[in-house]
């Protein structure tokens, strides 16, 4: 079983680290911000909004490999998930950000704030993310959420 | 001449034109919110706009933008306005700031990216793109804009469905202008040379950059200023923002005296137009125009004249022997014939891979197939190979019709393979080559034929080459083939094509292309002789081989011819490609493997090849499949439900016996039909994640099934159209949103109202058994396996 025990997730790992993720923020007194805001967040004083982004980038990366090792794109893809939530984290807590950042889609926050969030941050220009018209995040590996600061 | 190129040509006269700052932050400190567009301060306080229109003008402008950046009707959804309403107003104070300023300002339409990203990534398409620009246009143009400006892109595609759009519906000049990232690349990979050149191509009259950096960081030596004055052949504008923002406080802190100061060298540089972008003000306009009066006044002087050719992310200057890849053409490959007649674009995207690991530096794409739409063929394969190849691509077709549809969407600068000396070639190829700024290969043929002799094929390439000129074809743009013969039936076939080679390089000096293999055709051991006559013609002046670089011989002569030339510093590449190590992983056992059930499990590829070869040599084709391949297929599906094996695996371990499917079939030859058991794939409408179903696809193709795969964002009614016309059993769906499930639930009504017999399993993240059923699903695939299982079950 050498091969499959032995896969090698090194090469993917590489191919990762060659892609800067990027990011934006704002930060923002709940009185002046136009995001609707998560419940456990409804009361507080000060939010940090924010998002990430592999870029296009990766997209294209992923679908190469696709072709040439499938095998390889999937353990690529969970790896990816996994490099730009962790990219995330420490950027948002760089920026002053305590505890967890909630993203539109998990729990009871609708997946469309992520619209009004791209529009504050103009993500779209700021670090090329953009959102189509049913609510999905374009480039694929992108993340949107908002933290208390 | 129209009035408005030609007031903008005597604007150019002066040494230096003036653009404005920024206008949204100018804004933002007369009210505006952040996230409120600015747009609507056209009808909600015109007064502040003018007064910001007014200070550039004072402060020295010769152009201005209206307030128009966002006014596409994707960007105003929601606001109210049309983009006709914004653009009409906006212009309207704009001339009127000017006029009351009493100068010639001239006012700018201006014009940002839409805000969705294109396909595949996102999914907008071209066509779409294009639509929403052309209707900026017409508001812009009916509004009495001097010119248009397109400015912050970072899509080079998008770039140019905005310039046809002002091309094809208005008369006014054009300003591109795309924004860096230090890295010197877009956001989408585009680099400043392939912008430069694809602008340059389309005709853009003055060629920019703008926002995301300062002055200094645009201004690095061989930098983004240094690349785009290298690569255009259009005046250059340089629209920088003051400085970098702040990390914390995003404030832009450089100074205008400071940023003057820069803009002064850049000046000095060559670049012609000059403004400012985010956090710029009156002020800064005013100090740059008085800096840059001040600067040497330099003639715009032309670019180095090279061909250059480049997709969306890659530039390759032809500057030393570059091969262009021959594999992606269906002629005498029953293999490709079958792909595009099952659409099967991940075999030719391979096919692309391959030839650029291999060492091309462009990719000749040829779908001729008299069975298929050509034209439609030809556009998706383009638009595919894009997505995944960074090569530039090489347009190779007989028909006018598939040759501009491709040349519209193609993003960058191709090369069209090609033209010929019959008067109808030259009249319909050449002004297409010319509209879309493309370069193009010439086959020295005419209605005479192919001349015997080399000056006669001079003779046909000065022609042609007078044409294209005339039609406006720049001269590095004409690529020369002089065909080869084979000389098992002209003894003189190679030494008339090496001579056409010479003569062409000394009388013409325009740039060669030649096919080689053609001259051992009807003769053995060819690659010798094609080997032999490529170095010969790389000697003569070859400039384009085209080859199959695969084919280590030729491939092997190009490296020792370039390094024979002195284009390879310190003979890197050639001691690179001889020392190249496999970088696929490695599919080989150390120890011995005994059974063909190990090597599938073990995802051991080339020994699982080996022992059923061996197999083969004593059993029964089928024998080995029902006996020893489908059960390690089985053990592997039920550890991995086991959970001691995981999703990668299981792929490897279905590759692997894919590849023992492929010999058997091989094997059986052709009493192996193809598989019967097909298998309809596709992502609902509205949505792109897609690789979910390329998994289940992968997995069931290894697994002996037939997929058609109809990719992702399909609408319920090309699903149902494909279901019906190939009475498929079994049809899966995947989505990933929830946004997305209703268009999964209208596919399977269609499929019912239709009546067609055919199941629906459906699978992706967000679904459950539940909710399958309710929307009408016959089955719920969990996870890839999953499908693979309910798919046994449907062709039982």
């Amino acid at each position: 079983m050498n091969s499959m025990n032995s896969m090698n997730t090194d090469e993917y790992q590489q191919m990762l680290l060659q892609i800067t993720p990027r990011y934006c923020a704002l930060k923002l007194c709940v009185s002046d911000c136009t995001v609707a805001l998560p419940t456990p967040l409804k009361h507080v004083e000060r939010v940090l909004i924010s998002a990430a982004t592999l870029g296009e980038e990766f997209d294209r990366l992923l679908r190469r490999l696709q072709v040439t090792n499938m095998a390889g794109a999937v353990i690529l893809d969970g790896m990816a998930g996994a490099y730009l939530e962790a990219f995330h984290n420490e950027r948002d807590k760089a920026a002053g950000g305590q505890g967890m950042r909630y993203s539109p889609g998990y729990g009871d926050y609708p997946l469309h704030v992520s619209r009004d969030i791209i529009a504050v941050l103009d993500a779209s220009k700021r670090i090329g993310l953009c959102i189509t018209e049913h609510d999905v995040l374009t480039p694929q590996k992108s993340i949107t959420g908002v933290t208390l600061i | 001449m129209n009035i408005n190129k030609a007031k903008f040509n005597t604007l150019l006269q002066k040494p230096c034109v003036i653009f404005d700052g920024a206008m949204g932050t100018q804004l933002q400190q007369r009210g505006l919110k952040p996230g409120e567009p600015a747009e609507l301060f056209n009808f909600t306080a015109p007064e502040k706009v003018a007064e910001v229109i007014e200070a550039y003008v004072s402060a020295g402008a010769d152009i201005v933008s209206a307030n128009t950046f966002c006014a596409n009707r994707y960007k105003l959804t929601g606001t109210g306005k049309t983009p006709e309403e914004v653009i009409f107003r906006a212009i309207e104070i704009a001339k009127s700031a000017v006029s009351h300023s009493g100068t010639n300002a001239l006012v700018a339409l201006d014009c940002s990216p839409i805000g969705q990203l294109l396909r595949p990534t996102g999914m907008l398409t071209f066509d779409e793109a294009y639509d929403i620009f052309a209707q900026v246009v017409r508001a812009g143009v009916s509004a009495g804009a001097d010119l248009i400006v397109f400015q912050t892109f970072s899509d080079l595609l998008e770039l140019k469905a905005a310039i046809l759009a002002a091309k094809e519906n208005s008369d006014l000049p054009i300003i591109t202008s795309m924004t860096f990232e230090e890295s010197g690349r877009t956001f989408t990979g585009c680099p400043v040379s392939a912008y430069a050149v694809t602008a340059s191509g389309l005709g853009a009259d003055i060629i920019g950059v703008n926002c995301s950096l300062g002055p200094h960081e645009l201004n690095k030596d061989g930098g983004i200023v240094d690349t785009l004055l290298q690569f255009s052949s259009a005046p250059v504008m340089v629209k920088p923002n003051a400085g970098l923002p702040d990390p914390v406080t995003g404030e832009f802190k450089l100074s205008a005296q400071d940023f003057a100061a820069e803009m002064h060298t850049i000046a000095a540089k060559g670049a012609r137009v000059l403004g400012g972008c985010c956090g710029t003000a009156p002020e800064y306009i005013r100090l740059l125009s008085s800096a840059v009066q001040q600067a040497t006044s330099v003639q715009f002087a032309p670019k180095a004249d090279c061909l250059c050719v480049c997709s969306g992310v890659k530039t390759v200057v032809v500057d030393r022997p570059c091969v262009i890849g021959e594999r992606i053409n269906p002629t005498g490959k029953r293999l490709f014939k079958e792909a595009l007649k099952n659409a099967d674009i991940d075999y030719i995207s391979a096919q692309a891979l391959e030839q650029t690991h291999a060492g091309a530096d462009i990719l000749d794409v040829n779908v001729g197939l008299p069975e298929i739409d050509e034209k439609q063929m030809m556009c998706t394969v383009i638009e595919r190979l894009q997505s995944v190849c960074e090569l530039p691509l090489q347009i190779d077709s007989g028909d006018p019709d598939v040759i501009e549809a491709a040349l519209r969407r193609y993003n960058g600068k191709p090369i069209v393979n090609s033209v010929n000396g019959k008067e109808e070639s030259l009249s319909t190829i050449l002004p297409l080559v010319a509209k879309y700024g493309a370069a193009v290969i010439a086959l020295t043929l005419d209605e005479g034929g192919i001349p015997s002799t080399a000056r006669e094929r001079l003779a046909i390439a000065r022609r042609i080459t007078q044409r294209a000129t005339e039609a406006g074809i720049a001269k590095e743009n004409i690529i020369i083939d002089c065909l080869t013969m084979t000389v098992s039936t002209d003894a003189k076939a190679a030494l008339t094509t090496l001579e056409a080679v010479r003569l062409i390089k000394r009388d013409l000096g325009v740039m060669t292309a030649l096919g080689v293999s053609n001259v051992s055709f009807g003769l053995p051991n060819r690659g010798l002789l094609n080997t032999a006559f490529l170095t010969q013609a790389l000697y003569a002046g070859l400039d384009l081989p085209i080859i199959n670089p695969n084919a280590h011989g030729e491939m092997n002569a190009v490296r020792a011819a370039r390094l024979l030339g002195d284009f390879d510093p310190n003979a890197a590449e050639y001691i690179a490609a001889t020392v190249q190590t496999d970088t696929a992983p490695d599919t080989s056992s150390t120890a011995t493997t005994a059974t063909l059930e190990s090597a599938i499990v073990g995802g051991l590829k080339k020994d699982a090849v080996a022992i059923t070869t061996q197999l083969l040599t004593a059993t029964d084709a089928m024998t080995i499949v029902n006996e020893q391949l489908i059960p390690a297929l089985d053990k592997v599906g039920a550890d991995f439900e086991g959970g001691t094996l995981f999703l990668p695996q299981l792929i490897l371990a279905a590759e692997t016996a894919g590849c023992c499917f492929d010999i058997i079939k091989a094997q059986l030859g052709d009493n192996a039909e193809q598989s019967n058991d097909v298998v309809i794939l596709a992502t609902v409408q509205g949505d792109i994640h897609d690789i979910g179903k390329n998994i289940v696809k992968v997995l069931l193709e290894n697994y002996g099934y037939r997929i058609i795969d109809l990719g992702k964002d399909v609408p319920p009614e090309e699903i149902a159209d494909a279901a019906e016309k190939h009475a498929v059993k079994l049809l899966g769906l995947s989505a990933l949103m929830t946004t997305t499930l209703p268009a999964m639930s209208r596919t399977i009504e269609l499929i019912r109202a239709r009546g067609l017999n055919c199941s629906v399993m459906v699978g992706g993240a967000v679904l459950n058994a539940d909710y399958a059923k309710t929307i009408g699903a016959d089955y719920y695939a969990k996870d890839a396996k999953g499908a693979v299982d309910i798919t046994k079950i449907v062709f039982t």
